[in-house]
């Protein structure tokens, strides 16, 4: 029996197959190796880590993949190089005393730290906090925490791969919505996503209190809040379902919910895995 | 079916003849889909609220919006109207019509429970509460079944866009309970998709099974397949798994530090059919012994099995049980001194039935 094709198993994987998933990993399981092996060389994080990170970032790969929007194998190693990335930036940061958020700054650093070594000196802490816009107690601090060898601002700049903003396509398209029925929209594709029944959500709904989840929104769904800022609002939330055409039992709900669905389906179903970019 | 039409000054010259469009009817609700011209639109909503209003349901009739050439859908369409259809696209209008139950394919999805949707089988609609004459027209109806699959698709990857990222199952794969992890629990204890993933990245996160070596040496030496080997799971998971695929036990993991710790380990591993007891101690001369004993139908013969993977051969004795007190059979083997046995942390000990009690 001859090998599944890639973009089967990838498909089959987005949709909840477990084989499909292990196959996958299989199947990448010597790029992910490669690459840690490559960031072990800095000597901050041990290469079982980093294959660790690794992991993760494929998954996030496999997750938001698009074939639309090209391979998957350099879709993917830019993940896995990121998450990598990330991992040896936060363990910088830890041995540095610093917080994990100045990891971006790190290769601020050692870029300053190369450019100057290459106009000819061995530069000063001062030279390159001067050159890159840190702090001097930041820069030596970093400075004492790697005494690896060159090349780690490469491995540290690694673009973040998109993954945390909804496709612009479906942003227009959800924005294209009357900003009540964005909002109704919206609400009830969160309930639907902690699987709430249409009763429940009924009943949710005309609750002037929030469910418990709420308070978690803005931090679940940033981008959902970028195009609708008042999902987060409980009032405006309940407020908005009190409007016409009457929307609050189980049957208009569903009715209202799969009628805007169906109205962007195009989006989605041309989205690929998800509605990522 | 009956079919009504709105706001059309005359019938458009590419319909059909056959499609038998009435007008609507003013105090009762529509018993068919309605499809309603662009310049009716106001009218249409303000019918179409009151329809709703005056039903316990509160649905509104379902309909289908023309949109004639130059002219664009207002942004109402998507909460008044089923389907949008473009002057020129008869075809896809009469795909529309074909069926009473097409326009609702998208709300029976939605009765699916998300097992259904992330674990589809050829007749997804045989799950869930869908009405029997609904699962009875689906399996009649080829545009209905079109419609629902496609349907089904939509909702699945749109249910995607709420699931939490890779970094988050991660997280909870690995134990962790921050507020993040803690606050996403309720959507993972329920996503079938996201714990599909959470039980890969557990799979694959776990540190290889000190037994793993072990086990494939073992099963090597007896011309046993290896795999498929459990992946990260416990010592006691390891014992069923093995037993229903091969006959073979792990009887536990027999290591330095632990004898040198204590003077005994103590364990029992429950089967289907019966149980079994086991004890290793190490004597005061530093000898080690293991003692044996069980109850039910257990097989009366078993090998015992030594190994690590520093070894070429596991050691093997073969022990018969015998009775040693009322139901219940017992042995008692010496595996030899500490010194000559190279313990280490991957020694493991396996119990295996001689074949002819398999």
């Amino acid at each position: 029996m001859g090998m599944i094709p890639l973009h089967q198993l990838i498909q089959r994987a987005q949709q909840g197959d477990e084989d499909a998933w292990d196959d996958l990993y299989q199947r990448f399981r010597p790029m992910i190796a490669s690459e840690a092996q490559k960031f072990a060389r800095h000597g901050v994080v041990p290469q079982d880590d980093l294959e660790q990170a690794g992991r993760v970032g494929f998954m996030k790969a496999v997750q938001k993949h698009d074939p639309q929007r090209g391979g998957f194998k350099p879709w993917a190693r830019r993940h896995v190089r990121w998450a990598m990335g990330q991992a040896l930036g936060k363990e910088l940061c830890r041995r540095a005393g610093l917080p994990a958020s100045f990891r971006k700054l790190i290769p601020r650093i050692f870029r300053a730290k190369r450019e100057l070594r290459q106009a000819g000196h061995n530069p000063t802490p001062e030279e390159i906090a001067e050159q890159s816009g840190v702090s001097v107690d930041e820069v030596q601090a970093v400075l004492r925490a790697y005494v690896g060898p060159v090349g780690l601002e490469e491995d540290l700049a690694e673009e973040e791969p998109p993954s945390v903003e909804i496709s612009q396509t479906l942003a227009l398209r959800l924005q294209a919505l009357i900003p009540v029925d964005l909002l109704k929209f919206l609400v009830l594709a969160i309930l639907r996503a902690q699987d709430y029944d249409w009763q429940e959500i009924s009943q949710i709904l005309q609750d002037p209190n929030p469910p418990q989840e709420w308070g978690c929104v803005s931090t679940w769904y940033p981008s959902f809040c970028q195009v609708c800022p008042n999902i987060a609002h409980w009032p405006s939330v309940y407020q908005a379902f009190q409007s016409p055409p009457p929307t609050l039992t189980p049957e208009s709900l569903r009715q209202f919910f799969s009628r805007i669905r169906r109205h962007l389906r195009k989006t989605i179903l041309n989205s690929g895995g998800g509605l990522w970019p | 079916m009956k079919i009504y039409a709105v706001g059309f000054r005359k019938r458009p010259e590419a319909w059909p003849s056959e499609w038998d469009f009435r007008p609507l009817p003013r105090a009762r609700p529509p018993e068919g889909p309605i499809v309603v011209h662009l310049s009716a639109l106001k009218r249409f909503i303000r019918f179409a609220q009151r329809m709703a209003a005056s039903q316990a349901s509160g649905r509104l009739p379902e309909a289908v919006l023309y949109v004639p050439k130059g002219k664009e859908p207002p942004p109402e369409a998507a909460v008044y109207f089923d389907a949008v259809v473009r002057e020129g696209e008869e075809a896809r209008l009469a795909e529309l019509l074909s069926c009473p139950l097409r326009l609702s394919m998208d709300e029976w999805v939605e009765e699916l429970p998300l097992e259904a949707v992330f674990t589809p089988g050829p007749e997804p609609w045989k799950y869930g509460r869908l009405p029997e004459a609904v699962r009875q027209h689906l399996e009649a109806c080829k545009s209905c079944r079109e419609a629902f699959r496609e349907a089904l698709e939509a909702r699945r990857r749109f249910h995607r866009a709420f699931c939490p990222d890779a970094w988050v199952l991660a997280a909870y794969a690995r134990g962790e309970s921050s507020e993040e992890v803690k606050a996403w629990e309720p959507h993972l204890s329920r996503c079938p998709a996201c714990r599909v993933e959470v039980r890969v990245l557990q799979r694959t996160e776990a540190p290889e099974p000190v037994w793993k070596r072990v086990w494939e040496k073992v099963a090597a030496y007896f011309g046993m397949p290896s795999s498929p080997l459990p992946i990260g799971i416990g010592l006691g998971d390891l014992a069923g798994a093995v037993l229903r695929s091969e006959p073979a036990w792990t009887m536990g993991l027999l290591t330095v530090d632990a004898l040198l710790r204590t003077p005994s380990i103590r364990d029992r591993w429950e089967g289907s059919e019966g149980e079994f007891h086991w004890t290793v101690r190490r004597s005061p001369v530093d000898e080690v012994w293991l003692t044996l004993e069980a109850e039910g139908e257990v097989p009366r013969k078993v090998q015992v099995i030594l190994a690590n993977p520093a070894w070429l051969e596991p050691k093997i004795w073969t022990v018969e049980l015998k009775p040693v007190r009322p139901g219940r059979v017992g042995a008692t083997l010496s595996l030899g001194r500490v010194s000559h046995l190279d313990l280490r942390s991957d020694t493991t000990l396996f119990l295996r039935p001689e074949e002819a009690d398999v």
